[in-house]
């Protein structure tokens, strides 16, 4: 009943989630059944970056304190992924430890003109944040790509980013192709049947409509400021 | 004295198999095991089964155990792994004995650390609800579980959530069929996971067990420590409990939730709730009347599916199930 509040220092952009579509399905009947959880397609979340329309343009300095600007990518023809990022998350740990979801990925497309860049939008103090912290855990996880910096938070609000992970991907004329969850099994353990990027990045490529624009991301809450 | 949930209360998963602790000797069973929710318990071991034959019989004979154990059995143990999570699970029944051929009411309790919540299974924007997994024979059935209402949580950058904290216990109704032997006894086990978080999110789990003896329904023992009788008044009521006090309007793509003597009202969408345009602003308020608005690209029907909690004198809110669409009638129920 009481509503707990934490306050924030950032101006409410008018973030909303988007329809919950989640639906469950029981597998074969075996000694141990568990059960995955689809996110089918849903409705276009409100706030933040949109399906279909441009994106925010952003420059942030990542670990080795090198500055990436997205609009000079996209200005050079990329494509580019944006990953919502925290190093501690249990639901980061399943794409970059259990398994190497991101970083494969990653590379599969690098010489396909898409860039992927993670970002961390975690404020001082909270859950995952800081150099040291990021700087160890691209080692850890062997990524290849960039760890952006955004403790403010101000990118992450400007795109709506909710969870670690929450992706993004857009096209080189800075629109936006898609965004939601990596895939379709929010555990923190299991890996879904259905990886949305990839999915993404294919028809992307191809020329071709994303089928799959946009679904609930899952996963921890990005550690904002302002609490 | 049990209400009548509504559609809130449907669960997508019902059926939960349960393990019956037999000796060798015994009759073997065929038992289904199925989870409720996805999986979400990492590094779970598949629940050890008894020797699974084809033919199965209606009804088992029990023989009852060494050690009987006491009958309002407290629920799990604790062992050590479960002192490292931030909440303890335990299964609890109401009344201490399993009745034949009737609704036995159990609750998974989570007493949770400070600072610490679990999550709701309506809608978050992170997170996951707990989940449970027993085994169970043919003819019984658990479910659907009855969530107690949440609180509301709101962190920075708008991120909305509905949680648990301190302590929850989901109610379980488990159905027994006819044909247990009185005087025999039943271990329920399986295993409880769920996410914990604090600035941190973990993944938890813990194994679960509860013993209880078979009885004739006659004696009942109400469950000590309350914690059916504290939760169940957290489970919304049906809203035609509210006894016409609670106005529904519709206009359009808005919901205009009245209620006259109320000092707040707060509302907390359900999974299956269409997409709101302000989630953060519209769902909660000061004073007598909440207005949602819904967004009209791309949604389909609108349905407005969640709790409705309406803060008055009392101390303690009233939880309503909410579900109204635009074309059913507008529920100004007459008192």
């Amino acid at each position: 009943m009481t509503i707990l509040r934490r306050p924030s220092n950032h101006p409410v952009s008018s973030i909303r989630p988007s329809r919950l579509c989640a639906v469950a399905f029981p597998s074969a009947v075996a000694v141990f059944i568990t059960l995955a959880v689809a996110l089918p397609a849903c409705a276009q979340p409100q706030g933040g970056a949109k399906v279909g329309e441009k994106v925010p343009d952003f420059t942030l300095r990542d670990i080795e304190d090198k500055e990436h600007a997205l609009s000079a990518y996209l200005a050079q023809g990329k494509t580019v992924v944006l990953e919502w990022f925290n190093p501690d998350c249990p639901f980061v740990k399943k794409h970059h430890q259990a398994h190497r979801t991101m970083t494969e990925l990653e590379q599969k497309y690098r010489s396909k003109d898409v860039v992927w860049l993670a970002l961390n939008s975690g404020g001082p103090g909270k859950q995952g944040h800081g150099l040291e912290r990021n700087r160890a855990a691209r080692k850890d996880y062997a990524m290849d790509y960039p760890i952006l910096l955004d403790e403010s938070g101000k990118v992450g609000l400007a795109y709506g980013a909710k969870t670690t992970p929450h992706m993004y991907v857009v096209t080189p004329d800075g629109k936006l192709a898609y965004q939601g969850a990596i895939d379709d099994n929010a555990s923190p353990a299991k890996l879904g049947g259905t990886n949305y990027v990839k999915k993404a990045l294919e028809a992307v490529l191809a020329g071709r409509a994303v089928e799959t624009a946009q679904t609930k991301p899952y996963g921890c809450s990005v550690k904002y400021a302002g609490n | 004295m049990f209400r009548n949930r509504g559609p809130l209360a449907q669960q997508r998963i019902c059926d939960v198999a349960l393990i019956l602790r037999i000796p060798p000797r015994a009759l073997a069973l065929s038992s289904v095991i199925v989870g409720l929710g996805f999986d979400a318990l990492a590094g779970v071991r598949p629940l050890e089964l008894p020797t699974l034959s084809a033919s199965a019989p209606a009804s088992a004979s029990l023989d009852p155990p060494e050690s009987l154990g006491d009958p309002v059995s407290p629920g799990s143990t604790a062992p050590a792994a479960q002192l490292r999570n931030h909440a303890r699970a335990r299964l609890l029944s109401e009344t201490g004995y399993l009745a034949p051929g009737r609704t036995n009411w159990l609750a998974l309790q989570f007493e949770i650390d400070p600072g610490w919540h679990l999550y709701w299974n309506g809608r978050n924007d992170s997170g996951y609800p707990p989940t449970l997994e027993l085994a169970l024979p043919p003819g019984w059935t658990l479910g659907p579980i009855e969530w107690p209402a949440p609180d509301r949580l709101l962190s920075p950058g708008d991120i909305l959530d509905h949680v648990y904290s301190r302590e929850v216990a989901l109610l379980l109704p488990l159905r027994v069929p006819d044909g247990l032997t009185v005087g025999s006894t039943v271990n329920l086990e399986g295993r409880a996971g769920w996410l914990a978080c604090k600035d941190a999110c973990i993944p938890e789990s813990a194994g679960i067990s509860l013993y209880l003896p078979v009885a004739a329904s006659a004696d009942v023992v109400r469950d000590p420590s309350a914690v059916f009788e504290r939760f169940r008044g957290r489970v919304p009521s049906p809203l035609a409990e509210a006894g016409g006090r609670v106005g529904l309007t519709w206009a359009s793509e808005r919901l205009r939730i009245r209620v006259p003597d109320a000092r707040g009202l707060s509302f907390f969408p359900a999974e299956e709730c269409s997409p709101l345009a302000h989630p953060i602003q519209d769902t909660s308020a000061e004073g007598a009347t909440l207005t949602l608005r819904f967004e009209t690209e791309g949604v389909g029907p609108l349905r407005a599916i969640g709790i409705l909690e309406v803060r008055g004198t009392d101390p303690t809110p009233r939880w309503y199930a909410l579900e109204a669409t635009p074309d059913s009638r507008a529920q100004v129920l007459q008192p």
